[in-house]
């Protein structure tokens, strides 16, 4: 009977202290409901850091009312195989030639719609582009990726004697849509984690104006319009600090086995100092802008016709709040 | 064997008292009444930024106050410097949170005084715990509890760093408010 008081005395005492203990619970997780009912859905910001990568564009977009001024520069190759050491050793390792430089406004009109207007050396290209992010990635993946459409059309003001330099007999006439090319491409992009985002970019392009070429491997003719599939990452090192790359595959008979064609591929680094964004990074095309890259890539890293290249990009508040 | 039950009885008992003494004393922030904001004065820049979307928690019976604020929800002048705010100063996805979890030296409230209180104890901001002791005013009125309080913090303290180039930008040390009505916490 003592042994029963004892323990009965002993529960209550043990129920009194689990009373005063749980007084001190975590008071937080009475407002967890209230939180989560309340919460509505939160999209994922900076997938990437910039309007663009090495040649990739990103499903990120210039902030309303914000404009962006980017100037790029694509020096001369690092290396080639088909040339001696020396020759190349002569051009500084590229830095004395400037392959393609490359100007442009981006301004945002509103948080997810921005458009382009750039100048490129290679071809005298202007183009105007547009991008609409029409779908954004949410925190829980029920959505889970960020979608944006880009459309860019590309015109080049070459004299008509460059223009029409490598055809063999000009018997047509003279047109100003010989000058235009689109370029269109849906970007698909998901940020995995903090640290890694991936993109794939589905890209039409079409030239209203080509010279008949061959490839000299299949025979196979080039044509007016390529079907093209890019593929893009990055990794963040740290939170100023990104390595990425990506990759443009053309499914044009005309690349395959071509050996003077080559898929585009640019590897480097973005640094974000505060406002400006500085990307240095290696690609083998020589032109930036896709409207001319997709086209003309004539070295390949294989040979090691790599190229350095940087981007510095400055955003602009144009509304004083 | 009558004694046992009785014993069990009681201890039940005294375990519903205490229970319904516990969520008398709880107040919580009413819907969309709490508001969190920080000002950061620099030369070149003057930046504010709210937040609508944190619930405080202040129980009476033990003197504990405990708030958890989500970094994400801070609003901006503009997206960009949200993002800026979110990706490379407090790093949002990291740490989503601050929480801040004190002791009140006042608990009891009479209705329609105004109280100067202080509130002592722990904040934890991008992955930093550090003590924090903020003085307020605490008002009772209606039965609902109105708080509001500002206290600055260094964001050095916090290992929330800001680069030289943006040193005329961003102040190191912001203002922040706090500004609440507590109601009588039910629990469905």
């Amino acid at each position: 009977m003592m042994n029963r008081k004892v323990l009965s005395l002993f529960l209550i005492i043990l129920i009194f202290l689990s009373q005063l203990f749980s007084q001190d619970d975590d008071l937080l997780k009475l407002v967890e409901d209230i939180e989560k009912s309340g919460k509505n859905r939160e999209y994922v910001f900076a997938t990437w850091k910039a309007y663009r990568l090495g040649n990739a564009q990103t499903t990120e977009t210039v902030k309303k009312n914000h404009l962006e001024y980017r100037i790029l520069h694509r020096f001369g190759n690092v290396a080639d195989a088909n040339k001696t050491l020396n020759q190349i050793a002569h051009t500084a390792f590229g830095i004395d030639i400037a392959n393609d430089i490359r100007m442009s406004l981006e301004y945002g009109i509103t948080n997810d719609i921005t458009i382009a207007l750039g100048r490129s050396r290679v071809n005298e290209l202007v183009d105007v582009s547009a991008k609409w992010r029409f779908l954004k990635q949410t925190t829980d993946f029920k959505i889970p990726v960020s979608i944006a459409l880009f459309s860019s059309m590309g015109y080049t003001t070459m004299s008509p004697d460059r223009l029409y330099a490598n055809v063999a007999v000009k018997n047509f006439p003279t047109r100003e849509a010989h000058r235009i090319n689109y370029v269109t491409q849906v970007i698909i992009a998901s940020k995995v984690n903090s640290w890694l985002s991936l993109e794939l970019l589905p890209t039409w392009l079409h030239r209203n104006f080509i010279v008949q070429t061959f490839n000299p491997n299949t025979g196979r003719e080039d044509g007016n319009d390529y079907p093209i599939l890019g593929i893009a990452g990055r990794i963040k090192l740290s939170h100023r600090v990104i390595f990425f790359a990506d990759y443009f595959y053309n499914f044009h008979p005309y690349f395959k086995d071509n050996p003077n064609v080559f898929m585009p591929l640019s590897v480097g680094f973005e640094i974000e100092t505060g406002g400006h964004i500085f990307t240095l990074f290696f690609a083998n095309n020589s032109a930036i802008v896709e409207n001319n890259f997709l086209v003309s890539t004539t070295d390949t890293w294989s040979k090691a016709q790599i190229k350095f290249s940087f981007c510095i990009s400055r955003t602009f508040s144009l509304k004083k709040e | 064997m009558i004694k046992k039950t009785l014993l069990l009885f009681v201890s039940f008992t005294f375990h519903l008292i205490s229970f319904k003494s516990f969520s008398q004393d709880i107040y919580v922030g009413k819907e969309k009444s709490t508001t969190i904001t920080f000002l950061s004065v620099a030369p070149l820049e003057k930046i504010t930024s709210i937040n609508k979307a944190a619930i405080p928690v202040f129980n009476l019976s033990t003197g504990d106050f405990q708030i958890r604020i989500p970094m994400r929800q801070f609003e901006f002048q503009n997206q960009q410097m949200k993002e800026h705010f979110n990706e490379n100063f407090v790093e949002s996805e990291k740490y989503p949170y601050c929480v801040f979890r004190g002791k009140s030296n006042i608990t009891n409230f009479e209705e329609g005084k105004e109280y100067t209180v202080t509130i002592s104890g722990i904040i934890e901001l991008h992955g930093v715990k550090k003590e924090l002791s903020v003085t307020g005013q605490v008002k009772k009125q209606n039965s609902s509890l109105f708080m509001n309080a500002s206290f600055d913090i260094v964001l050095a303290d916090f290992n929330i760093e800001i680069p030289k180039l943006l040193s005329d930008n961003i102040a190191k040390q912001v203002k922040v408010t706090f500004n609440s009505e507590l109601v009588e916490y039910k629990k469905k």
